[in-house]
């Protein structure tokens, strides 16, 4: 498994994590490469179906970053964000899949060194828990 | 009599409702066999295996199968029929989207095995039925369970989807000469609309801070069963069905599967419901508050996918935790 690069989606959220990966990009921090960013206006309009197409597609991992509670350029987007992921995560671990997969993090326009840092870690500890295989099983 | 359409009914893993369901059209039975002759019905007639191999293939005009496919012989039945049909009709929820059976995906097949013969409630506990087994007669022979249960469009082509739990009488009374007469595509039978498009009770634009089981609730017959607390899937259930459950205050239970062009039942569901849940007041709580709401929606899973799971994106337990 020494090989292994992970793949993670992360979903963007247009106002405040973009903006984060934007600074982190022009402060030059360093992270790793794994991570497949998507732009979302709002971290609510990230439907549990996306999470499972993205998975279902080969990511190992699914990172969905929003602005901080109380932040949300639409006021209450990021609480439903909240409430989808923790009953979320509930139905991915009935599915048998490891809940560490799916995370949740707050990044705002501010914060080039969290963002560079959450990728790290998300990214390690996807490698540590190997590939995500969802090929059919057979009879 | 020779120009009369052929038609047939077959059943996989099933209840039988299905069935029933088909008698549930009342006078109108007549109308359909005015128009079409019934050659193959286990149900309600006798006919052997043998004797559906022994026609011609593609002499079955219009071939309704219902129920889910859990077992070989299931599938060695429709892949026949399909030979010997010109079109198929997945005929209700088990075999258009997987069905209630579909539940047993969340577990392993030895798991329900081993559940259900070999636990406290069984008599002679321990037995797992053989898959060969010698009696002084001959050899009998058990079709073994699939790994998982799957819907019909994962064995064979189907032609269109009829969903239900089963087929109302409008559903029925509107399709069966339709498809008959060839006239619906694939999908036209699942609705664009979902059950609360349909449903009369009256809806609040209000935030829902808590859901209750609904043995706990005393129901205002008037008002959307949702909005008092208590889940109901018509926002993520296909309508035309009419909404007969909420009509007479009883929450969708979501057995019309998907709306058409939606892949996934549950997590709709689970986007829906996550919007209109919350407590007033929600910008002064900690995270750890915010999530206590979600604590009330019970086993989401198996509320979601109740009719659904074999046809979401990830169809069966998966093996990614270990230990």
């Amino acid at each position: 498994m020494a090989d292994f690069e992970p793949k993670i989606i992360v979903f963007l959220c247009n106002w405040c994590s973009y903006g984060g990966g934007d600074l982190a990009g022009v402060n030059r921090e360093q992270y790793p490469s794994n991570v497949l960013g998507i732009k979302v206006m709002c971290s609510s309009r990230v439907s549990p179906e996306h999470i499972m197409e993205s998975f279902v597609d080969g990511a190992d991992g699914v990172l969905v970053t929003g602005c901080h509670p109380g932040d949300c350029h639409y006021i209450d987007g990021n609480y439903k964000t909240i409430r989808k992921i923790d009953m979320f995560t509930k139905i991915l671990e009935d599915f048998g899949i490891d809940p560490k997969r799916i995370r949740l993090e707050w990044i705002s326009s501010a914060e080039g060194n969290k963002y560079a840092r959450v990728m790290t870690e998300m990214t390690e500890e996807i490698r540590e828990l190997g590939p995500l295989n969802l090929k059919d099983e057979v009879e | 009599m020779s120009d009369k359409l052929k038609i047939g009914f077959y059943w996989c893993a099933a209840c039988g409702g299905c069935e029933i369901s088909v008698l549930d059209i009342d006078e109108m039975i007549l109308d359909v066999v005015e128009l079409a002759d019934i050659v193959f019905w286990p149900c309600a007639m006798d006919p052997k295996y043998e004797d559906l191999r022994a026609m011609e293939d593609g002499s079955i005009d219009v071939i309704f199968i219902n129920g889910s496919i859990r077992s070989t012989e299931n599938e060695e039945m429709v892949k026949l029929l399909r030979e010997k049909s010109k079109k198929v009709v997945a005929y209700g929820s088990c075999s258009s989207i997987g069905g209630l059976f579909g539940l047993g995906n969340l577990y392993s097949k030895e798991e329900l095995l081993e559940y259900g013969y070999n636990t406290p409630s069984t008599e002679e506990g321990g037995v797992i039925p053989a898959e060969n087994s010698k009696v002084p007669e001959g050899e009998l022979h058990l079709p073994p369970l699939l790994h998982h249960v799957r819907s019909l469009d994962e064995i064979i082509e189907v032609d269109i989807y009829l969903p239900g739990c089963p087929p109302l009488p409008n559903q029925l009374k509107e399709g069966l000469p339709l498809i008959l007469e060839g006239k619906v595509g694939k999908y036209d039978l699942v609705s664009q609309k979902s059950v609360c498009d349909e449903c009369p009770l009256e809806r609040e634009e209000k935030k829902i801070p808590r859901l209750y089981p609904i043995q706990e609730m005393m129901l205002d017959p008037e008002r959307c069963i949702l909005d008092q607390g208590v889940l109901c899937m018509g926002p993520a259930t296909a309508g035309m069905c009419e909404a007969p459950c909420p009509s007479v205050g009883h929450p969708c239970i979501g057995c019309n599967g998907p709306v058409r062009g939606v892949k996934d039942q549950g997590a709709r569901m689970a986007s829906a419901l996550a919007s209109v849940l919350g407590v007033e007041g929600e910008e002064r709580m900690e995270e750890s508050e915010i999530i206590d709401v979600v604590k009330s929606v019970r086993d989401p899973t198996g509320s979601f996918y109740r009719f659904s799971l074999p046809k979401s994106y990830l169809r069966y337990k998966r093996r990614d935790i270990h230990g």
